[in-house]
């Protein structure tokens, strides 16, 4: 495992980069940009992981905590944010928020 | 080891290219979730077995399920007619391809990090990990409660301050309980003065 450190951080790059993509290319639903920015989320967790192994402390460890925790208030809140303009425009198409105006 | 690696790389890459592009948002969380129990088999391969646990529990077992019931509020018959390459995916494709050149590029270029590591620590220790938690980085873990508790009271504060006369709801007793006397009033009306 201990060669294998640059493979796992090409894996994290290249499901950050299918995360970006999906942020880009997925002009769909606000769904899709929220799961796209969970995958981005869990490649950097990755990373911090792999360089937690590869250092041996917990320092990565610790970083993942914090990610996990931040990413499940801001889930929360962004799913709240959906549901309320669900409720008030029948629409969840990312193309629809033009109609935001701050 | 380096066999169940490449097992879970390939798995975790292919159920996140299924989350992007899968048209329906029910298929894209499921395969969402096969990425996180994916990630939480690297996470042990690491040596992380709590944050594996973790992820499995907050995740797969809290996270998704509120991703499922929030789909289950929204109209999916107009998702469903929606086609999956448009306009943009040219330029998100070359905006990506040209990231990940360069990210993989400067990886493969890092000659320091394939010698030999330092393992100080067992890794696999919870209790070590809850010593350092608690003992050096308490005031950041206190924040990260607070941080909690705002996001929930945020939302909730924000959903029950919601404007009353934007939505259109039924009050059924209130419909019920309607009696003429309470809605019409006989007024005696004198000539050239009108209703006051």
């Amino acid at each position: 495992m201990q060669d294998s450190i640059l493979h796992i951080l090409v894996l994290s790059v290249i499901l950050f980069s299918i995360g970006l993509f999906g942020m880009f290319f997925n002009r769909k639903t606000i769904i899709s940009l929220i799961l796209s920015i969970e995958i981005m989320l869990l490649a950097i967790c990755l990373n911090f992981v792999t360089f937690s192994y590869y250092w041996g402390n917990f320092i990565g460890h610790l970083a993942v905590v914090f990610i996990l925790a931040v990413s499940a208030s801001e889930m929360a809140l962004l799913l709240m944010f959906l549901v309320l303009y669900y409720y008030k425009n029948q629409s969840i198409w990312v193309d629809d928020l033009h109609n935001l105006r701050g | 080891m380096i066999t169940m690696f490449y097992i879970f790389a390939f798995f975790s890459v292919l159920s996140a290219l299924a989350t992007v592009f899968l048209v329906n948002p029910i298929y894209s969380v499921l395969s969402l979730i096969f990425l996180f129990l994916n990630m939480s088999g690297l996470f042990i391969l690491l040596n992380a077995e709590f944050l594996a646990i973790v992820l499995i529990i907050l995740y797969v077992g809290a996270l998704a399920v509120v991703f499922l019931f929030v789909i289950m509020l929204i109209n999916l018959n107009e998702i469903k007619k929606n086609k999956v390459f448009n306009k943009f995916t040219l330029l998100a494709a070359i905006i990506t391809a040209i990231f990940t050149i360069e990210v993989v590029f400067l990886i493969l270029n890092l000659k320091d990090i394939t010698a030999k590591s330092i393992t100080s620590v067992n890794l696999s220790s919870l209790e070590e990990f809850g010593v350092i938690l608690y003992n050096d980085y308490f005031y950041l873990f206190l924040v990260l409660g607070l941080m909690l508790f705002i996001a929930l009271i945020g939302v909730v504060m924000v959903i029950n301050s919601k404007d009353k006369s934007s939505t259109y709801t039924q009050d059924m007793a209130e419909q019920r309980n309607v009696k003429p006397f309470t809605t019409v009033k006989l007024v005696k009306v004198n000539n050239k003065e009108g209703v006051k």
